[in-house]
């Protein structure tokens, strides 16, 4: 059977309005969390290649607070079939000791293939799914584009290394894999999905063991804006004329 | 304290840009710097390797073939394990996040990645990033008592050469993966546009909504003779082609105007376009990240702004 695990992370809203509280909260008025956009993709294709196998299991992971739920719920009602919350109530930011905790989980769960979000889109390190491998001593493919089914322990992926150039791997699993974007748009669960995604099971979990830290975070603070863009201001037609006479003031 | 600066290179590729990573091991050790060459021909780039404050160089074969994360994250572990540096920097760019992290984890080091600052302190160093598209900057510290790896957002200084090459050492990384059964590249497309040769691009982002949107934005490019770009989720969702994407996972340019419609700014995009002569944003969101890197913007519908420059050009 076909066991996946999905590192999964609960994100600020892009493009919510932020700011730094004393003791570094970082919060916001009316702060939603949602699923990170790229860990999305890993589950849409987690699901796909589960449905190609004709069966297997996708298990959602991920360090939170009890607060995570409601974001484990969407992408439960995607298909995956279950979640766990390995629980951890500061805020870490750090991306080697959160991978060190999920490792000793996916070891225990012997998934065939971990997948998850190149980078998230709050804090962006880009390195839990790569440390994860690791610690894990298993290969870690890198921002993939695709995963496709190759028999039985084998996927091939469409692999980005940088400089718009792509690769095609075939690797054997067990295998680590970070995900830029699925093979088709990451899907909207119906209202029956929702509903039945209700029930299925989210396992909550005590981290007993704390795993070394790459770092430690110890200050935050709005950012010096390098630059204030002069805003052009009027109509449409104003603006864009605006616009042109810069264009034209430039061009060699 | 010992500084190891890790440099990727192959035959083909442009000589590195070492200058922000010699700049920060300056600033944090100068006293003790070496470098590591991984690379399939390493003694190929020995003489663009004369670095003042390097002492000594060393240099790891990689095995040939296909571009190989797992040759690399070995090789990094073998040359770390053997010289024991307490601090290994390394270029923030894809190349380095698909191996890099690994190497922290295999070895247990302290880590950071999208440095843009450094700075000694007597519990040991601390770097500055950024997160949040930008919005918030942070302080870490990164552990004292054990080696760290920092990746850091270069800015592709060049670095003062010495006439003298420093020391060199070689070794070879045999690493067996027999878990990767092949690796081909793909080739780009036959019609594949250089963006960074031209002089004015017309960016459009995830504000675009469609691909059914973007002759209107060919149509402005062809009127001021720009070429068409476009952000990650224009690339991602298939309305452009990887060939036209600018950020640090497609082409870096520096167009003397870069017009940005419906780009918000993530941090990826930024470090692909913010060397740009003058940049003017349009977005309707004035909280835009984007806004802080332009020169010009304009809190307005990209669609109309795009219709009335065209009609006007």
């Amino acid at each position: 059977m076909l066991r996946i695990v999905v590192c999964v992370k609960a994100v600020m809203k892009p493009g919510a309005i932020v700011n730094v509280e004393p003791g570094m909260t970082i919060g916001g008025p009316g702060m939603t969390s949602v699923v990170n956009e790229l860990d999305l993709f890993a589950v849409e294709e987690a699901i796909r290649l589960k449905e190609a196998a004709g069966g297997g299991e996708v298990v959602l992971l991920t360090v939170g607070t009890k607060a995570v739920e409601g974001v484990l719920r969407k992408c439960l009602a995607m298909g995956a079939d279950r979640a766990i919350v390995l629980e951890q109530n500061d805020q870490i930011a750090d991306p080697i000791s959160i991978a060190g905790i999920l490792s000793r989980e996916i070891a225990a769960i012997a998934a065939d293939l971990v997948l998850s979000g190149a980078q998230s889109s709050d804090i962006g390190h880009g390195s839990v799914g790569c440390a994860i491998a690791g610690f894990l001593k298993r290969p870690c493919v890198s921002f993939s584009k695709g995963i496709a089914r190759k028999g039985d322990g084998m996927v091939e992926i469409t692999s980005e290394i940088g400089g718009g150039k792509l690769q095609q791997v075939v690797a054997k699993l067990p295998l680590v894999v970070t995900v830029q974007t699925s093979s088709g748009p990451a899907r909207h669960p119906n209202i029956k999905a929702v509903r039945l995604a209700k029930d299925k099971p989210v396992a909550f979990r005590p981290i007993d063991t704390p795993s070394p830290r790459g770092h430690e975070a110890i200050a935050a603070r709005p950012s010096v804006k390098a630059r204030q863009a002069t805003m052009l201001e009027g109509s449409t037609n104003e603006i864009a004329k605006a616009i042109l006479e810069i264009v034209r003031s430039r061009r060699p | 304290m010992k500084t190891m600066i890790v440099i990727e290179w192959e035959p083909g590729d442009e000589i590195p840009k070492m200058g922000a990573l010699v700049r920060y091991a300056a600033g944090v050790e100068p006293a003790s710097v070496a470098l590591a060459v991984l690379s399939t021909a390493p003694d190929q780039l020995r003489k663009h390797l004369a670095v003042k404050l390097a002492a000594a160089i060393h240099e790891v074969c990689l095995p040939a073939g296909a571009y190989l994360p797992e040759a690399r994250r070995q090789a990094l572990i073998d040359v770390v394990s053997q010289f024991k540096p307490d601090l290994v920097l390394c270029r923030s760019d894809y190349a380095s996040a698909a191996y890099v992290p690994a190497v922290a984890a295999a070895l247990a080091c302290g880590y950071a990645n999208g440095v843009v600052g450094a700075r000694r302190e007597s519990d040991g160093i601390v770097c500055q990033r950024t997160v949040l598209d930008g919005k918030i900057e942070t302080d870490i510290r990164l552990p004292k008592d054990r080696p760290a790896i920092v990746l850091i957002r270069s800015d592709d200084a060049d670095v003062e050469i010495s006439e003298a090459i420093p020391p060199v050492s070689s070794s070879v990384c045999d690493v067996a993966t027999d878990q990767i059964v092949s690796v081909c590249d793909i080739p780009v497309q036959k019609d594949a546009v250089e963006i960074s040769s031209s002089d004015i691009l017309v960016c459009v982002g995830r504000g675009l909504g469609g691909a059914e949107k973007l002759p209107a934005f060919d149509a402005l490019a062809a009127k001021i003779s720009a070429l068409v770009c476009g952000s990650r989720p224009v690339i991602d969702n298939g309305w452009l082609p990887s060939s036209r994407q600018v950020g640090q996972s497609g082409r870096r340019v520096q167009p003397k105007v870069y017009l940005a419609f419906g780009v918000s700014g993530a941090i990826q995009h930024i470090v692909g376009m913010e060397n740009s002569g003058t940049i003017v944003a349009v977005n309707s969101d004035p909280g835009a990240p984007i806004f802080s890197v332009a020169h010009f913007g304009a809190v307005a519908d990209m669609h109309e702004i795009a219709k009335a420059m065209t009609d006007e050009a």
